[in-house]
């Protein structure tokens, strides 16, 4: 979370929605959707019921709804939530109570992004709204590799070929020559 | 107790009730009903029906506000509608347009 955040402290209920562009830290009570473009954290003696979109979402406290997220869902060790996850990465930690699904959309079977590209994305000022794009195909087959992937491959083969006949100045002149045409 | 902080990013649309003091820098629509004070800040706005213990307006506020104890307009603060408390305070630069009501016997 950062400095800048706003607070819905134990006590407070909101029934309606609620829209936030910094970071939510959520004590109190919220019967109602949220839409965030920032992370949602649900400390331990908060509860929210309705659906949740963030780009982040921490859960301590109690969830009740589904939760969309565009970077990563945490259900903490004293969280507890029924509903379901669409996020690409779902963290559940020990001692976490859950009932639902978990949707990890069409990232299933790639790499994770690194944590530049995640760092990058939650410096965007993209609306949660936005990722009901990807739940259009939740259970898409990973996509084939893409021929892209395999050029760098053949490359490498041939550099190893040069790195053995190196010896054979004749071929390497040839090779060099032929470099240099294209 | 810590309190509640509607940041400038947030805008709440519905019902914020409960115990506590709520300082407002973003926007809050719909109804309040507070047993604590309600602050808005400079860029504050709540358009609502307020009830609360005590309000401080420095931001702008469109709606009616019933305090039990006070409500007071800081210089800079706006606010449309009627307020209904003992203890007003209107400070020289603050505006309003509404009916007041100190809950005199007449």
């Amino acid at each position: 979370m950062k400095d800048q955040h706003s607070v819905i402290s134990d006590g407070i209920r909101v029934s309606g929605t609620i829209e936030a562009a910094e970071d939510l830290l959520i004590r109190g009570r919220v019967d109602g959707d949220i839409s965030s473009s920032q992370t949602v954290l649900i400390d331990v003696s908060g509860i929210v019921k309705g659906t949740l979109r963030a780009q982040t979402v921490i859960v301590r406290g109690v969830m009740v709804g589904d939760v969309h997220t565009k970077t990563i869902t945490q259900l903490a060790n004293e969280g507890r939530m029924v509903g379901n996850i669409y996020s690409p990465q779902v963290v559940l930690d020990e001692g976490a109570a859950f009932r639902g699904r978990i949707d990890m959309g069409e990232k299933v079977g790639e790499e994770s992004p690194s944590r530049d590209e995640r760092n990058n994305r939650f410096g965007s000022s993209g609306r949660g709204s936005s990722n009901r794009e990807k739940q259009a195909s939740p259970w898409g087959a990973p996509s084939p590799s893409k021929p892209a992937e395999r050029e760098p491959a053949a490359d490498t083969k041939e550099s190893t070929v040069v790195a053995i006949k190196e010896d054979a100045p004749a071929e390497a002149e040839a090779r060099e020559k032929k470099k240099a045409k294209s | 107790m810590e309190h509640t902080y509607v940041g400038p990013g947030l805008m709440i649309d519905g019902e914020v009730s409960g115990r506590g003091d709520i300082q407002v820098l973003g926007l809050v629509k719909g109804a309040v009903n507070l047993q604590n004070g309600l602050f808005i800040e400079l860029g504050g706005v709540v358009e609502a029906e307020v009830a609360a213990n005590e309000v401080e307006i420095k931001g702008y506020v469109k709606g009616q506000i019933n305090a039990h104890d006070r409500v007071e307009m800081k210089p800079g603060g706006k606010m449309i509608g009627d307020i209904r408390a003992p203890r007003i305070i209107i400070a020289d630069g603050a505006t309003i347009k509404g009916k007041i009501d100190m809950d005199v016997g007449a």
